[in-house]
């Protein structure tokens, strides 16, 4: 009988877990939305105040930034410096793929942020700030998208987690 | 500058496949002078003095539209709108001061130039600093081991842009001539210090302090406000506003080196602007420069009277 109960604790405790840890999923999405816009506002500052190229636009926030943006900011200085890629689109998709495909960022904002890079560059400073501004646009209509449905989600996944130890635990005895 | 470093600073802004082609020639960068990348046209060269036309796979190398484009992503950083004020002039310098000029249509608005797009030519011109070139000219330029306010006259292609660089660097630096000092140079089109991110590339002396693609009359009286030079510098002087600025410069206690399009002392008093200015005798030296037997030959040094000193 004991080893029934503590069985069943086990499982509902490991079940909560697994949802508890789902939840703060959509917390850290949230979170690396917020952040990967505030690192645009920070490109498009320093685009309109310095003018500045790109590499040297990463070169300076690269030292700013958190890891691991602070890395793709390092890597992108050197691989314009280099000319190590023909454009700057197929420069950008690389180390957003080397960088950022382990974050917490669902694949439709990486392709959005990859299909940024096939922006950038060209064109004169105004064209560049509007799509910045743009891009920043979208990415705060999707954190606002997130944030509405955050509470809710994370309630039903601390629930699930609950309830289906509970389940499993019930069909188990 | 080393022949490995002027290398990678050319090599890395060509195409990938004009940079195969230039590798399989064997060039030596040190002799190269200019390469010309003109959509749908043979690549062009102007090495050891000479125009060459490399070729790949045995016929002559055709440039394409796409390398143009290409080189133009390499040159600009990837980023084209950093370079806007720059491509209005119609080119960018690179690392190691060398001069990427351009060609394709040009946007005008409010009758100017606002930009260049479908860039079709692109011309580099590889930087060659002739350091000494002035060896001969700066003591007739030098009293008492000051530099007098003087003018270099010359004609387009006769080397008047190295000789004020090479000047300004030995007053910079000081020599038995003269006691080295604080310049401040005006370079409006990058051409004297070929400036890469408001560095000079090319050797201005220790106590050169260096305006950038600034207007030069405005750039004059920014310098004497806020560097204090005892020598000021500028290339190509011919406006109103510049000679105003000359002026200032001249009250304010300041040495002044300048440049002028001409052929002759006669040709500089007939002009209006400068017919004054020659009265007033502002002007201490003038160094008239010509290419008739090679570029730079100085053809005579006249004193503030006019009279020839050499």
């Amino acid at each position: 009988m004991y080893l029934k109960i503590i069985g069943s604790i086990l499982i509902i405790a490991s079940t909560s877990a697994i949802g508890y840890w789902y939840s703060t999923g959509f917390q850290r999405h949230l979170n690396e939305l917020q952040y990967l816009r505030q690192m645009l506002i920070m490109i498009y500052g320093e685009i309109q105040y310095t003018q500045e190229p790109l590499g040297d636009v990463f070169s300076h926030l690269g030292r700013r930034l958190k890891s691991p943006y602070m890395e793709w900011f390092r890597y992108m200085t050197e691989a314009i410096s280099d000319r190590s890629r023909v454009s700057f689109s197929e420069l950008w998709q690389t180390s957003v793929d080397l960088h950022l495909a382990e974050r917490d960022l669902k694949p439709k904002d990486l392709e959005e942020l990859k299909d940024l890079g096939t922006q950038m560059g060209y064109l004169d400073t105004e064209t560049q700030l509007n799509v910045l501004r743009l891009y920043i646009e979208k990415l705060e209509i999707n954190i606002q998208t997130v944030r509405e449905g955050l509470a809710s989600k994370k309630r039903l996944s601390n629930c699930l987690g609950v309830m289906s130890g509970i389940f499993i635990a019930i069909i188990l005895i | 500058m080393a022949e490995n470093l002027r290398r990678q600073q050319i090599i890395r802004v060509l195409p990938k496949s004009v940079q195969a082609v230039l590798e399989r020639q064997g060039i030596i960068f040190d002799k190269l002078q200019e390469i010309r990348l003109r959509t749908d046209q043979p690549l062009f060269m102007i090495y050891k003095g000479e125009e060459v036309m490399p070729k790949g796979g045995g016929k002559y190398y055709v440039v394409t539209k796409e390398e143009v484009r290409e080189a133009l992503e390499y040159i600009s950083h990837y980023s084209l709108y950093a370079y806007e004020n720059e491509m209005k002039q119609g080119f960018i310098t690179i690392e190691g001061g060398h001069r990427v000029g351009m060609t394709g249509k040009a946007m005008i608005e409010h009758e100017k130039v606002k930009n260049i797009k479908h860039v079709s030519s692109i011309n580099i011109r590889v930087s060659h600093e002739i350091t000494g070139c002035a060896d001969d000219i700066l003591p007739h330029i030098t009293l008492h081991k000051q530099v007098c306010h003087t003018l270099i006259v010359s004609p387009p292609r006769c080397g008047k842009t190295t000789l004020l660089r090479d000047l300004i660097r030995q007053i910079s630096d000081g020599n038995k001539y003269v006691r080295g000092c604080t310049v401040g140079v005006v370079d409006e089109r990058s051409e004297i210090g070929g400036c890469y991110k408001g560095v000079a590339q090319n050797q201005l002396g220790m106590r050169t302090d260096i305006l950038d693609c600034c207007p030069k009359a405005e750039g004059m009286i920014m310098l004497i406000r806020s560097m204090s030079p005892q020598v000021i510098a500028v290339d190509e002087i011919g406006t109103i506003e510049e000679i105003h600025a000359l002026e200032y410069a001249l009250h304010c206690g300041c040495k002044l080196l300048a440049t002028v399009h001409g052929t002759s002392m006669e040709e500089i008093r007939k002009k209006p602007i400068f017919e004054q200015l020659v009265k007033d005798k502002r002007f201490e030296r003038y160094v008239v420069l010509s290419n008739r037997e090679r570029i730079g030959q100085v053809e005579g040094i006249y004193d503030e009277r006019g009279s020839r000193c050499i």
